[in-house]
């Protein structure tokens, strides 16, 4: 692209909408009529406890990180509150903020710590997700659950595939069925066909959308704007027809900008990519880049878990197309259902710790999908998953021709180690180092 | 042409002024904590008075370290890598990598013509090596001349990955009747390996003509330690304090 | 015996072992990896261990992990593991996995292989997912070594093994006695020794060492200790505890009872069978998620051992330890067992630990009754 060119840029339309429906998911899980649990079966890729009456999850992650962020005195309260009781400073910030929480028995506003009725821990995606249902259990002593991320390396495998499949499904299919055992309510599996479909129309937005991102020009958004409105109808659980319009309407807008060139960034002249999360409660490094006209296009842990794309066999990228199972499948018992649920592979299509290409080659498929010129990789001391391989990352990111740099921080959900003074003057050595300046207005 | 360049570190300020590429004034001083301003213009005007200058002669200021923003007058403000490697251009062309490894922080970029291909700066964990080696010669009574002064073979060990364990050991073997000399040498061979680790987390690496300079370099056992360890014969500037300034002052008179 | 030299001389060991044997020496990093298949194959097996070593390199490749881990990769990238024909590496903690990973991006002529061994360990379906990926490496341990692994291999490999296992907790039976014939320092040593030679010829110097040992006098009564935490690959610690009167009777680590507390109960299906060992072996933090077992396992010991108090000690950066902390020190206060927790890094500040070491056994001494003799009321 041309240095110093100008292009359009205006306010996105949904932001106000995502505003909205995120002080619904908060009402809702304030609410004392429904059976409120903690974590996802990850293995289920769909909003599968909007199939029981009055079922409703909370993720620690999301709100471990609005700790940090909303309140760093309690956060640090609450990690405190953990560390006396013998967990390690080096544990996950959302966990150890979510279980100093616990014992501090309030949350960052105020309100009471919200009782959960069970556990299901997302697995091992990062060792501290699998362990992390087990505190919630130990606390109030309630149903926990468990399932595997079901990993091999190399080309897919039916023969390896089958009991894999196979575990994927019983372990689904015995939490749906010991929810119903326990708190009495009744699976809907009718309901949960319509999720599936309404699940599906949202993850083809979603590729649509990063597919957007990645091939244009200004690009349209940027993943500052992507994360405001990220978790809606994932991590923030709300209804689920409200979730498939609303991803209508952001892809909409999306495509809007970009066939009319609105840019996220009026002066982009540097695209950058990162890997994993950011620090939550320090995203200013964003706006402070965009000075310098960089423009973070995010990871693939913003771009559907890295399943938005792939590549094919001749090399060239674009959105993914899964293996599913045919759409007019009979589905006619809850094993079939949880079946198709389930996905038509054990091993998952995309996302962290899927196999070797996530750590070599797709990071820098990425890179190319993005057009990326830099990647801007932070590395955590605390937690494993969000680190995990991220230095190496860095070299094949470089021959590949990106310039690369690290920041330093404690996790996306705590703020100890993450010195903003310095993470500040690494942007500017690392655009200064390229001979980019800041463009003054 | 009259130029400037001030280098504001966390324990020492340097400033240098330029007069047609040549260095007509230096001057050094402690960065002063709360005082920093204060004593930036002071060893300002220190400098300017050896060159024999006014500052209204001076048609350019560039600041740079981590104090740089206390350099209220500066007309531009850089970052460390970027000084650094015009300072070693200036003395050696031929450059290919560039060290500045200073109180509490030591920065490595390879460069490449104009190019700086890629930079590292260390890990929070080996961060103030020399604020360390500084603090330690202090509890040991000696000064960071004579602590610099010792070399020779090891007869103990104090850990190499972090400075608080480091210190523990160092203190360990003190209170065991250890040889605060033996203790002084372990110390200086520990930080040469986490200084080299820094150096070594550069991907691309061109160890062909290597400049180090900042503070760091005055404690010739950690130098000489770090030369053994990652292999390389480096090249000091004849001021290597000054570097940071030097390099300022003449991306001032370039721009 | 010597076992700390054998420990020490692993390397040598290993390189004289693949020139009279010709064979393949095959690295493994995680403690769930079955032995007995690549045994089978006439590999030999040995554990990667971390050492202190000075390091310069491992920041380019891995951040803020375990000392052992920056150790691994460290060792690897100066070629000290040189001699290795592969290296595996199974599900557990993602440190590790990075450690093998860097190790064998660095080396690519390096045979590799991934065992996923469910972190679930307890579901119905975890056993037949553990059974065919068993199957699976057992297939490419073939192609890599060109030989086929029969059932009678299998056989007489899990029979070694067994063995192997028999022999250490017949040893490790010799802490439990009031004046135990073997310290904590040598035992983990001779555990880590196992984990590096070839187990039949181990077991022969097992066999032989302990009618040795039977015959050696019971030393001054000590405090009895018991160790849980992060793996330490070195004595150091254990040392220091006896040099001032006390003793490790009893671990809780992977490179201590863990490694040889269960067998394999033969079955037909053979790999079944090994799955089934290592899927219910004491459980390690990562696969011990789906209900808590390590405390109550760890307690059991500590009963079992008659323990006079715990040390926790835990590398920094050991995430799952970090994680599973709260729920030892729980169990150990809910039944009275004194303990110390600290952590620890490369190198074990010589001052700073004795003082944590001494203050602990000052603060346990008083009380303990077998100090004041009152173990002879047992008849010993």
């Amino acid at each position: 692209m041309a240095k110093g060119q100008k292009w359009e840029t205006r306010p996105l339309d949904f932001w106000n909408k995502a505003k909205e429906l995120r002080a619904g998911w908060q009402k809702s899980i304030e609410s004392k009529e429904k059976v409120v649990g903690q974590g996802n079966t990850f293995d289920l890729s769909f909003d599968w406890q909007a199939a029981f009456p009055a079922v409703t999850v909370i993720e620690d992650n999301p709100v471990g990180s609005m700790m940090q962020n909303k309140n760093e005195p309690y956060a640090r309260k609450a990690r405190l509150a953990s560390e006396v009781r013998g967990w390690g400073r080096e544990i996950c910030g959302y966990q150890g903020n979510c279980w100093g929480a616990q014992f501090l028995g309030y949350i960052d506003d105020g309100t009471a710590w919200p009782d959960r009725k069970f556990v299901i821990p997302m697995p091992c995606v990062c060792d501290q997700h699998a362990k992390r249902g087990q505190q919630a259990r130990d606390f109030e002593n309630m149903p926990q659950w468990m399932a595997d991320r079901l990993i091999y390396f190399g080309e897919y495998d039916e023969e390896r595939e089958k009991p894999m499949l196979e575990h994927k499904v019983y372990c689904n299919y015995r939490i749906i069925n010991d929810m119903e055992r326990i708190f009495g309510q009744q699976f809907d599996e009718e309901e949960c066909a319509k999720l599936m479909a309404g699940s599906k129309e949202v993850r083809e937005y979603s590729r649509e959308i990063s597919y957007l991102m990645a091939r244009t020009i200004p690009s349209p958004l940027s993943v500052k704007d992507l994360y405001s409105v990220y978790t809606i109808g994932g991590l923030t659980k709300i209804d689920p027809d409200a979730t498939v319009q609303f991803w209508r309407m952001v892809r909409d807008e999306v495509k809007w900008r970009a066939e009319n060139q609105i840019a996220a960034v009026g002066n982009e002249q540097f695209r950058f990519i990162e890997a994993h999360p950011p620090s939550w409660h320090y995203m200013k490094y964003y706006r402070y880049l965009e000075q310098y006209g960089a423009i973070c296009l995010g990871s693939e842990y913003s771009h559907g878990a890295g399943s938005n794309y792939e590549v094919r066999p001749d090399g060239s990228i674009g959105l993914r197309v899964d293996k599913t199972y045919p759409d007019d499948m009979e589905m006619t018992t809850r094993e079939d259902i949880i079946r198709v649920g389930s996905g038509a592979l054990a091993r998952p299509a995309g996302g962290f710790k899927t196999n070797e290409y996530i750590y070599r080659d797709r990071i820098v498929q990425f890179a190319q999908f993005m057009q990326a010129d830099g990647a801007l990789l932070a590395i955590w001391r605390h937690g494993v998953g969000c680190t995990l391989t991220r230095k190496e990352q860095a070299m094949y990111l470089r021959d590949a021709g990106l310039n690369v740099i690290h920041y330093e921080g404690s996790q996306p959900g705590d703020r100890t180690d993450l010195d903003e003074k310095r993470l500040l003057d690494q942007l500017d050595t690392w655009m200064e180092s390229q001979g980019l300046r800041k463009v003054t207005e | 042409m009259i130029t400037a360049g001030i280098d504001v570190g966390i324990a020492y300020t340097k400033a240098v002024v330029l007069k047609d590429g040549k260095v007509a004034g230096k001057a050094c001083g402690l960065s002063g904590g709360a005082k920093r301003p204060a004593n930036v213009q002071a060893i300002y005007d220190k400098a300017l008075a050896e060159a024999g200058v006014k500052a209204a002669d001076v048609e350019k200021v560039f600041a740079t370290g981590k104090g740089k923003f206390d350099v209220s007058f500066a007309d531009d403000r850089l970052t460390e890598v970027v000084t650094a490697t015009q300072a070693a251009k200036l003395t050696t062309p031929k450059v290919t990598t560039v060290i500045d490894a200073g109180a509490d922080e030591i920065v490595v970029g390879v460069v490449e013509g104009e190019k700086i291909n890629e930079f590292v700066l260390n890990q929070k964990c080996a961060a103030g090596l020399g604020l360390f080696l500084e603090s330690m010669a202090e509890r040991f009574d000696m000064t960071v001349e004579e602590l610099g002064a010792l070399d020779g073979p090891l007869s103990v060990t104090v850990n190499e990955g972090c400075v608080v364990f480091a210190e523990l050991d160092a203190l360990s073997l003190a209170n065991r009747g250890t040889d605060l000399k033996e203790i002084g040498k372990a110390l200086n061979e520990a930080c040469a390996w986490r200084a080299s680790m820094t150096i070594n987390d550069i991907y691309k690496q061109n160890k062909d003509c290597v400049v180090i300079m900042g503070g760091l370099v005055k404690n010739g056992a950690f130098l000489k330690a770090l030369e053994r360890i990652a292999g390389v014969k480096f090249v000091v500037p004849e001021e290597p304090v000054y570097a940071g300034a030097i390099g300022a002052a003449s991306l001032a008179a370039a721009s | 015996m010597d076992f700390k030299a054998l420990v020490e001389n692993r390397h040598e060991y290993a390189k004289a072992w693949k020139a009279k044997t010709g064979g393949k020496v095959l690295g493994w990093y995680e403690p769930y990896f079955p032995e007995e298949i690549a045994y089978a194959a006439g590999i030999l097996p040995v554990r990667i261990l971390a050492r202190h070593y000075p390091d310069d390199v491992s920041d380019k490749w891995i951040y803020a992990c375990c000392y052992p881990v920056r150790d691994m990769v460290n060792q690897f990238l100066k070629g000290r593991y040189d001699y290795v024909d592969g290296l595996v590496n199974v599900e557990g903690c993602q440190w590790m996995y990075n450690s093998w990973e860097v190790a064998v991006n660095n080396n690519p002529k390096l045979w590799n292989h991934y065992l996923f061994l469910p972190d679930h360990t307890d579901a119905p379906t975890s056993k037949t997912v553990l059974r065919s990926e068993l199957n699976v490496m057992k297939g490419l341990m073939e192609e890599w070594t060109g030989k086929k692994i029969t059932d009678e291999d299998l056989d007489r490999s899990i029979e070694i093994h067994n063995k192997n296992r028999l022999l250490l907790k017949q040893i490790s039976e010799m802490r439990r006695m009031d004046r135990p014939l073997i310290h904590g320092a040598e035992m983990m040593q001779i555990v880590l020794a196992s984990q590096l030679m070839d187990k039949a010829e181990m077991n022969e110097i097992l066999e032989k060492f302990i009618p040795e040992l039977e015959a050696r006098k019971p030393g001054e009564d000590r405090i009895r200790l018991m160790l849980i935490g992060s793996e330490t690959w070195d004595t150091e610690l254990e040392e220091m505890v006896e040099a001032m009167g006390g003793d490790i009777v009893v671990d809780e680590l992977d490179n201590g009872t863990s490694y040889y507390w269960n067998n394999i109960i033969p079955q037909k299906d053979r790999l079944m069978a090994i799955g089934l060992r290592y899927l219910g072996r004491p459980k390690n933090p990562i696969k011990d998620n789906n209900w808590r077992r390590r405390p109550q396992h760890i307690f059991e010991l500590a009963e079992d051992y008659n323990v006079d108090g715990a040390l926790i000690v835990k590398q920094i950066y050991c995430h799952l330890h970090g994680t599973d902390n709260y729920a030892v020190w729980k169990i150990l206060r809910e039944r009275y067992i004194p303990y110390h927790f600290f952590e620890r890094d490369t190198t074990l500040p010589i001052e700073d630990t004795r003082l944590r070491l001494e203050s602990f056994m000052n603060m346990l001494k008083p009380g303990l009754t077998h100090l004041a003799g009152w173990h002879k009321a047992y008849g010993e």
